[in-house]
C-alpha cells in the first residue's frame, strides 16, 4: 500500500494543477467578445494553422513509414545487445542474427514487392 | 538453462513461415509454395505427437498436454484453410497475394499455438496480438472485393477495441498484485483494481470467442472476408479464447478470483439465445454459420461454466467436433462460391443433384452442428451437457439442449433447400483441392461419430495437468 502513496500524490497535484489552471483563467480572463482574431485560434500564441488537419498526401509516405519501422526497431534492439555482447556470447550473437534475419525478409519482401520503386 | 525444445513446435512453424515468405519472392510458383506449406502444416501436426508433452521455457511459457491439444487443434485449422484457399483465391483473383496469405495464416495460427501456453499476461498479450494482427489483414486480402474493406475494418476496431480493454485489464492486474506471472501472485493489494481487472479480461477474451454482447462484427465480417479465411476465422481464435479461459480458470480464477460459475453461467445462456434466435431468420450461409458459431460457443462456456477438469476435457473434444464439423462447413460453402453459386439458402437449392458428393457432405456438417445422434457433433453436445451436469447446472443444461431442438429448424432447412426445393439447374465441377478438404472434414465428423472414444480418451488425458 505504502508504495503506492507516491502514486497517489502526484495523482492528487496533477489534478490540483489541471484544476487551478482552469479556475485561474476563468477567473482572470476579460469578459465579452474577443477584441483580437488571435484569441479565437487553437494556441494563441503559437505557430498559425493554415489549413485543415484532412490533407491527402501520397499513400508512398505510409510505405516510407513502415520501412522507417524496419529499420528502427532493428535499432532499437541492436544498441541494448551490443552493450552486453561479451556476456551474452555465442546464443546473443545466434538470436540477435536471427533477428536481424527477420527483419531483413521483410525489408526484401518490401524491395522485391516495388515499395521503393517511387513512379 | 533453458528448454529450447519446449518451443520445438513454435520454432518449427515460424521457420515455416518465413521460409515460405522469402520462397515466395523469388521464382518458385505459387502452386508450389501453397503445397509446401500444406505439407509443412502437416508434418508439424506430426511431428506434434513426438515432441515430449511437457515443459517450460521460462516462467512464461509452458507446454502441458492441454496446450498440445489444442496446438495440434490449430495446426489442423490451418492444414483445412490453406487446402481450401489455393483455387478459393484464383476463383476470386488474389492469387498475387497467396504468399502473404500463408505467411498470415500461419503467423496466426503461431499466435493461438503461443496463447495457449502462455502463463504471463505479457506473453498472454503478445500472443493474443499475434493471433489478432493477421486475422485483420486475412479478412482485407480479397481487396477486389467492395464488401471486403467494410468486414475487414468492423474486425479490426473490434479486435483493437478488444485488445485496449485487454490490455488495461492487464496493467489493472499488474497494479493489484505486483506481478505479470499469474502463478507467481503472493496477495492482491486492491481487490477493487483486482475485480476490474479481471472483468476487462474477460471483456477482451469475449471479444475473441464472438461471446454476447460482443459479438456484433461476426455476421459481417463473416459475410464479407474470403471463405477460407473465415473457415480458419471461426475456430482457431475461439479454440484458443476458451483454451486460455480454462488457463485461467485453473490456475490463477479458482486461487484468487474465487466463483465465477454464476458469471460464466449467465454469459453462456444468454450467448446461446442470441446465437440460435439470431440465426433462425438468416438467409445467406455464411451469416447463418456465423450466428451458428456464436451459439456453439454458448454451449462451450457451459463447460467452462461448469470449470472441473472433466469439463475441461469435453470442452477439448467439442472444439474437435466443432473443427472439422464447422471448418467443413465453410470450406464447403467455398467450394460453391468458387463454382459462382451465391452463398444463400436459394443459391445451395437442388445441391444433391447438382453436386451429390458436395451435398452429402453437407448434410454430415449440418447434422454434426444441429447435434444429431450419432456424428461427431452429437457426442460433443452430449459430453459437454453431461459435464455441466455434473457441476449441477442443470438449468443450463435443460436450455442448451431446448435451444439445440430450436437450431435443428434452421440446420435442417439448408438441408431442405439442398435435397428437397428441385429447382435448381446446372452440375457443379467442384475443384478437387477444396472437395479433398471437405472429404476429409467429412469423413472424420463421420467417423469420429461411431467411434467417439477415440477423441475423448485422448482429451481425458489431456487434462490430467490440471
Amino acid at each position: 500500500m505504502e508504495s503506492f502513496a507516491g502514486v497517489g500524490l502526484t495523482f492528487l497535484a496533477a489534478v490540483l494543477f489541471a484544476g487551478a489552471a482552469v479556475v485561474a483563467s476563468r477567473i482572470l480572463s476579460p469578459r465579452g467578445k474577443p477584441t483580437d482574431r488571435a484569441k479565437l485560434e487553437v494556441y494563441e500564441s503559437g505557430v498559425i494553422p493554415r489549413q485543415d488537419a484532412h490533407v491527402r498526401f501520397p499513400i508512398r509516405f505510409y510505405l516510407v513509414a513502415l520501412l522507417f519501422l524496419i529499420f528502427d526497431v532493428e535499432i532499437a534492439f541492436l544498441y541494448p545487445w551490443a552493450l552486453r555482447v561479451k556476456e551474452l556470447g555465442v546464443v546473443g550473437v545466434v538470436e540477435i542474427g536471427l533477428f536481424v534475419g527477420m527483419l531483413l525478409a521483410a525489408y526484401v519482401y518490401f524491395w522485391r514487392r516495388g515499395g521503393l520503386q517511387w513512379q | 538453462m533453458l528448454q529450447w525444445t519446449t518451443l520445438s513446435l513454435e520454432l518449427g512453424l515460424l521457420a515455416l513461415a518465413l521460409v515460405l515468405f522469402v520462397l515466395d519472392l523469388t521464382r518458385v510458383s505459387r502452386r508450389l509454395i501453397t503445397l509446401l506449406a500444406g505439407l509443412g502444416t502437416f508434418a508439424l501436426f506430426l511431428f506434434s505427437f513426438t515432441v515430449p508433452s511437457t515443459g517450460t521455457f521460462t516462467q512464461a511459457f509452458i507446454l502441458d498436454p492441454f496446450a498440445l491439444f489444442l496446438k495440434r487443434i490449430f495446426l489442423l485449422a490451418a492444414l483445412l484453410t490453406l487446402m481450401g484457399a489455393s483455387t478459393y483465391a484464383r476463383v476470386r483473383n488474389y492469387t498475387a497475394r497467396m504468399g502473404e496469405f500463408i505467411l498470415l495464416v500461419l503467423l496466426a495460427t503461431l499466435g493461438a499455438m503461443a496463447l495457449v501456453s502462455a502463463r504471463d499476461f505479457l506473453t498472454f498479450f503478445v500472443a493474443f496480438e499475434l493471433l489478432s494482427l493477421p486475422i485483420y489483414a486475412l479478412a482485407a486480402i480479397e481487396k477486389g472485393n467492395p464488401l471486403a474493406p467494410e468486414g475487414a475494418l468492423k474486425v479490426f476496431l473490434f479486435g483493437s477495441l478488444s485488445s485496449v480493454a485487454l490490455f488495461l485489464g492487464i496493467g489493472l492486474l499488474y497494479a493489484a498484485t505486483g506481478t505479470t506471472f499469474w502463478t507467481r501472485i503472493h496477495t492482491v493489494l486492491f481487490p477493487v483494481l483486482f475485480q476490474l481487472g479481471v472483468v476487462l479480461l474477460l471483456v477482451g477474451i469475449g471479444f475473441k470467442i464472438a461471446m454476447f454482447p460482443f459479438y456484433m462484427w461476426v455476421p459481417d465480417t463473416y459475410e464479407a472476408a474470403p471463405t477460407p479465411v473465415v473457415a480458419f476465422l471461426s475456430v482457431a481464435p475461439k479454440a484458443a479464447g476458451i483454451g486460455v479461459l480454462f488457463r485461467l480458470y485453473f490456475e490463477f480464477f479458482s486461487r484468487w478470483q474465487g466463483d465465477l460459475t454464476a458469471w460464466i453461467t449467465v454469459l453462456a445462456a444468454v450467448t446461446m439465445i442470441a446465437g440460435n434466435l439470431m440465426a433462425l431468420p438468416q438467409k445467406n450461409l455464411k451469416r447463418l454459420l456465423a450466428y451458428s458459431g456464436v451459439a456453439h460457443i454458448g454451449y462451450v462456456l457451459t463447460a467452462v461454466a461448469a470449470g472441473s477438469r472433466f469439463s475441461a476435457a469435453m470442452a477439448l473434444f467439442y472444439f474437435v467436433a466443432y473443427l472439422f464439423s464447422n471448418m467443413g462447413a465453410f470450406l464447403a460453402v467455398a467450394a460453391l462460391e468458387t463454382q459462382g453459386v451465391e452463398p444463400t439458402l436459394e443459391g445451395s437449392r437442388n445441391l444433391i443433384r447438382r453436386s451429390p458428393l458436395l451435398a452429402a457432405a453437407f448434410l454430415v456438417f449440418l447434422l454434426s452442428l444441429g447435434g444429431i445422434p450419432f456424428v461427431l457433433g452429437f457426442w460433443g453436445k452430449l459430453y459437454v451437457f453431461l459435464a455441466a451436469g455434473k457441476a449441477g447446472l442443470w438449468g443450463l443444461v435443460f436450455l442448451g439442449a431446448l435451444l439445440a431442438v430450436i437450431a435443428l429448424y434452421y440446420y435442417l432447412n439448408v438441408a431442405r433447400w439442398m435435397f428437397i426445393v428441385e429447382e435448381g439447374e446446372g452440375s457443379l465441377h467442384i475443384p478437387g483441392s477444396l472437395l479433398a478438404a471437405v472429404g476429409i472434414a467429412a469423413v472424420v465428423v463421420f467417423a469420429g461419430g461411431l467411434v467417439p472414444q477415440w477423441l475423448v480418451v485422448p482429451a481425458v488425458h489431456a487434462v490430467m495437468g490440471f
